[in-house]
């Protein structure tokens, strides 16, 4: 009950904040776009990058993005969150301009699955530290290799731990339909990493012999 | 109870499964959850697989934006409005410029005085931004609208010659190691030295030859780096401006 109280006094908190940022800008204050800017700069940056694939690509995004929301900004009313609408400015234009491209770049997979562009590590550290990467290496890929639906629900969820409310509002879509492309994602995202997965459980029961605990 | 007690007896669905490992049940239903897996070895399986992926993913490192980028989308946004391709290519290739660089101020009189020039020889009359551009003009810095000559990027003193910029006093080195940009050596010499990336997304430049750990190496772009150029080399703004149409000055 105290959790639940003091999250609601958060939320108004953020929601107060942020009013009080897009008013200062309306009235030219360049310090509030700053703010908002050093607020987002990773999390747009990474959304970009998930779903273009490729470091060039994100940094104009990212760019990009942050024109929009510099511009628009004045226009925004509060009635999600400034963290909602951000990330629906940044994912929307990501879709308009990678889907008039192309594809996002799949990366390049020797037949164990592995991408060729990975820098080769002559140095060999400890072999689970070896194995952990390669896990990290096969989840980049998979990922990558979702259909975007998927992804971007996955990625909102998993990577930025947006609650599903969130995600409805970002994506614009209903609850139960954020609902069903995390869960199918996620088994996609099982299915492919399957072997990969088993294999880093072994692992982790030899080294930590620890149960996995459930995930808060 | 009857209604959830029969539906739960039966396997749980994905969907259940995954709102449930991320607390998106309602209390009761979460129990009923959490019953029907005590006694299911195979949803039991199925959760803590899809625990699995979360946790994985969860793992997943955030990757540092370039460093440039910030000052980049601060000038760009006070350049907001002056719709010249010309001046977004100057303004690229300010972009990395360290700001207590003692070059920049050098440059950035050559760039404003680019820019009057430019501007007066294609009669822009619409002056809304806001960079100060107050030089005097002489005549004989329109050569240099061309291409930036040298940056100090990374403590380093770059120096441009046509498509590649050497390191200052590099030129000489005859056992210059040839690394192609997408090789695994290449992208391994990125990771160590991520300002060589920003040089050539920024310029356009096609290789950039350095001293690196082992010795002096040219990291060299092709077909598909040179893809990426190009795609970072396009003025995202003139896009968006026709996207969006002239939009009211929100500030």
């Amino acid at each position: 009950m105290a959790a639940t109280a003091t999250a609601q006094e958060g939320r108004a908190d953020d929601h107060q904040r942020d009013l009080d940022l897009v008013e200062r800008h309306r009235y030219g204050d360049r310090e509030a776009f700053a703010e908002i800017y050093t607020d987002y700069e990773r999390t747009v940056y990474n959304l970009a990058l998930r779903m273009s694939g490729d470091p060039f690509d994100a940094a104009d995004l990212t760019q990009e993005v942050f024109l929009r929301v510099h511009r628009h900004l004045g226009k925004f009313k509060g009635r999600s969150s400034l963290k909602t609408w951000i990330f629906r400015v940044a994912l929307n234009h990501c879709r308009s301009r990678l889907g008039r491209r192309r594809e996002p770049d799949q990366p390049l997979l020797d037949e164990e699955g592995k991408p060729l562009s990975e820098p080769q590590d002559d140095r060999r550290g400890p072999e689970e530290r070896a194995l952990a990467s390669d896990a990290a290496r096969r989840v980049e890929a998979a990922l990558a290799r979702l259909p975007l639906n998927f992804r971007e629900a996955v990625v909102l969820r998993d990577l930025e731990e947006l609650t599903y409310q969130e995600i409805a509002e970002v994506l614009k879509v209903r609850i139960g339909t954020v609902r069903s492309r995390i869960a199918r994602g996620r088994e996609r995202l099982r299915e492919a990493l399957e072997e990969d997965l088993r294999a880093e459980a072994r692992m982790l029961e030899a080294s930590e012999e620890t149960p996995l605990e459930k995930t808060p | 109870m009857s209604t959830h007690a029969a539906h739960l007896t039966s396997h749980l669905s994905d969907e259940l499964l995954s709102a449930y490992l991320d607390g998106e049940l309602k209390e009761t239903k979460a129990e009923r959850v959490e019953q029907h897996l005590e006694a299911c070895s195979g949803c039991r399986a199925r959760v803590d697989g899809l625990r699995r992926v979360v946790r994985s993913l969860a793992r997943l490192e955030r990757a540092a934006p370039p460093p440039v980028l910030a000052r980049r989308v601060e000038r760009r946004i006070a350049l907001e409005g002056r719709p010249s391709s010309m001046l977004e290519r100057l303004e690229n290739r300010l972009r990395v410029l360290p700001l207590d660089s003692p070059l920049v101020a050098t440059f950035a009189v050559v760039l404003a005085l680019g820019v009057i020039i430019y501007a007066f020889s294609h009669h822009v009359s619409h002056h809304r931004g806001d960079v100060s551009l107050q030089m005097a003009a002489p005549e004989a810095v329109e050569g240099l609208m061309e291409e930036i000559e040298a940056v100090e990027i990374d403590g380093r003193a770059m120096e441009r010659r046509g498509d590649v910029w050497v390191e200052e006093g590099l030129g000489a080195e005859a056992a210059t190691e040839v690394i192609p940009f997408d090789s695994p050596r290449g992208a391994a010499l990125r990771a160590e030295h991520p300002w060589v990336e920003e040089l050539l997304t920024l310029t356009g430049a096609a290789a950039v030859e350095f001293r690196g750990n082992a010795g002096a190496v040219r990291l060299e772009r092709g077909a598909v780096g040179g893809e990426a150029g190009d795609v970072a080399e396009a003025p995202p703004a003139e896009e968006t401006a026709a996207e969006d149409g002239p939009e009211p000055e929100s500030v």
